[in-house]
């Protein structure tokens, strides 16, 4: 099972293709998602910055963009990819797609892991004079960190697997070329390196967030 | 002007399912300077808003709470802030922060108060000295027992330099050992700085070890409040009495029911040096009466003596009547718990009980009863 010379051009390109794409939305899944999941934490009944309005408003922001197929999602958000980048086709414009569906995923998964820091500590911060702010930064990010880890990694898999359905904006990446050639060419070879390539990349993921994780956790 | 005044203090959460629960109803307080206040109740009696109540980690309903002079209703959030730097509070499940060590810990109040860098390094370095927990300082959370975690909350509570101590349950997760030894922390650490502390329990225990005054709350009302020895010695309400007689009561229990007195089942209450006084000895002595001594025990309720003794007071009636005055005259209060049937008292052995239970007050109901029982032939 050799590939020629042009597929492993190929391979390559894709393999950047994916790369960059998966980088840039983790990057900006990660700024984007976590202080929604906060949002939504901090205005629940009860907590430090109570709000029903914004609470309910959040809530169903995320709840409709996860409710639609990332497939029809990425055309569904084609103007304001438009607007964004200028242009609905290429690595960069599917970038746009790939970051709001993950957004609001990380956001639910950054609820969980904040959700998990016992509201003792909150108070205990409170009780000493700590603004909200602070209890945000210096209490429920730093004890929820091991929770958060985990949330990014199981983003940044996620981001994996929805990239490989950029070829249908034409973003190229790994998936697309495992369809192109590995299924519509009927080479099977192609299919076979690329299936491999994104199992060690998956694993090789998982394997650095665990570890991160075990560094992280003190409890 | 007490330090902290607590004036018809409510609290109402909004209840799940069935309707507003009152968590506090018409709360009344007031704390001094310098002393250590409890508050003991069930769980559910309202003692945990209530303290959250004085650093507004619970917005009272309607009431106020006025501490040194300011009213919590009129500060501003950024007021609120500074103002919860001078208290410090410590808590049942000590609520450490997991991801730093005791150092980071006790460090965080004055991170958060923007202190700078060295003066961090040099407050947490005596602070842990002074909770004795120096050689921990780069431990987690989870590397520590009970009573090291609570003794790290401490600190933390401290490092502010407060006036105030606030204790919720501080010692309900603790052993024996460790309560009694984070008692007298708590004590050591009052009397060095001068602090005020409140605290709430539900264990007499802690109560009579270190408070100088107590409340007994029951479904979110204060029933009872006095100095520790006479809410101990003589309490007036049903629950106090409950949390102070738990052991007694059951104690007296036996004799009452499996125990066939010769004469009067009484039983003595003595407060401070009466102690010291050997009355039975006396007793028997001037008066022509049998005493068999059933049960005694001497409590020290936060420094004052407080005994019990229940005795089988036999006799001729006249002799074990004249015998009962001259220990009410000695200062001792007296409980008639039953009477045989030789003695020849009209009043049967529960009626005596029954009215030392249901009297609002301890010292008039338990006499009458006793007088009462005097009413028979003799």
């Amino acid at each position: 099972m050799m590939l020629t010379a042009n597929q492993l051009i190929m391979l390559k390109t894709s393999s950047l293709q994916s790369l960059y794409m998966v980088a840039f939305s983790t990057l900006l899944t990660t700024v984007l998602g976590v202080p929604l999941g906060v949002l939504v934490v901090v205005t629940r009944p009860g907590q430090i910055l109570e709000s029903k309005l914004a609470y309910r408003i959040a809530g169903f922001f995320i709840n409709a963009t996860r409710s639609i197929p990332f497939p029809i999602f990425i055309v569904f958000v084609i103007p304001l990819t438009r607007f964004l980048v200028g242009t609905a086709i290429g690595s960069t414009a599917v970038i746009v797609p790939l970051t709001l569906a993950a957004v609001v995923f990380m956001a639910r998964l950054t609820e969980t892991a904040l959700l998990e820091v016992p509201f003792g500590l909150i108070e205990a911060a409170q009780a000493v004079g700590a603004s909200r702010r602070q209890i945000v930064r210096h209490v429920m990010l730093p004890e929820a960190m091991p929770g958060l880890i985990m949330s990014v990694t199981i983003t940044v898999i996620t981001l994996i697997s929805y990239s490989a359905m950029a070829g249908a904006v034409g973003g190229g990446g790994l998936g697309d070329f495992a369809i192109r050639y590995g299924y519509q060419r009927y080479q099977t070879d192609v299919m076979w390196v690329t299936v491999v390539m994104l199992l060690i990349v998956v694993q090789g993921v998982q394997l650095a967030g665990d570890h991160l994780v075990r560094r992280f956790s003190r409890r | 002007m007490a330090l902290i005044e607590i004036r018809g203090l409510t609290k109402t959460f909004r209840g799940r399912g069935q309707g507003p629960v009152e968590a506090l109803t018409g709360v009344d307080l007031s704390v001094d300077e310098g002393e250590i206040f409890g508050v003991i109740g069930l769980s559910g009696a309202g003692k945990s808003t209530l303290i959250r109540c004085i650093n507004l980690l619970e917005r009272p309903t309607s009431g106020s709470v006025v501490v040194g002079g300011r009213d919590l209703a009129g500060l501003s959030r950024k007021e609120l802030l500074a103002f919860r730097r001078g208290m410090g509070m410590i808590f049942q499940s000590f609520n450490l922060l997991s991801s730093r060590t005791v150092r980071g810990n006790v460090a965080f109040p004055l991170e958060v108060a923007g202190a700078p860098r060295a003066e961090v390094e040099k407050k947490v370095g005596a602070l842990l000295e002074m909770v004795g927990l120096s050689d921990k300082e780069g431990s987690y959370p989870a590397q520590l027992s009970g009573g090291q975690k609570q003794r790290v909350g401490i600190a933390r509570a401290l490092a502010n330099a407060p006036k105030i101590l606030l204790c919720d349950e501080a010692t309900s997760a603790l052993d024996p050992q460790n309560t009694g030894a984070i008692l007298r922390l708590i004590e050591r650490l009052k009397n060095q700085l001068g602090l005020t502390v409140v605290l709430i329990t539900h264990e007499m225990k802690v109560i009579t070890e270190i408070c100088d005054r107590v409340a007994v709350m029951e479904s979110g009302r204060i029933v009872e409040t006095g100095r520790v020895i006479d809410v101990f010695a003589q309490p007036r309400h049903p629950s106090s009495r409950s949390f102070v007689e738990v052991e007694r009561t059951s104690r007296d229990e036996y004799f009452r029911n499996s125990y066939k007195p010769r004469g009067r089942l009484v039983k003595f209450y003595y407060v401070g040096d009466v102690v010291a006084e050997p009355l039975v000895n006396a007793l028997i002595r001037l008066y022509d009466v049998r005493v068999n001594i059933l049960q005694a025990n001497i409590d020290n309720i936060n420094g004052t003596a407080f005994g019990t003794m229940l005795v089988d007071l036999s006799g001729d009636p006249g002799s074990v009547s004249q015998a009962m005055d001259f220990m009410r005259e000695s200062k001792l209060r007296l409980e008639v718990l039953e009477t045989s049937a030789e003695a020849g008292s009209e009043a049967g052995p529960g009626t005596t009980r029954d009215g030392a239970d249901g009297g609002g007050d301890g010292v008039s109901s338990v006499r009458k009863q006793s007088n009462d029982n005097q009413g028979g032939p003799g």
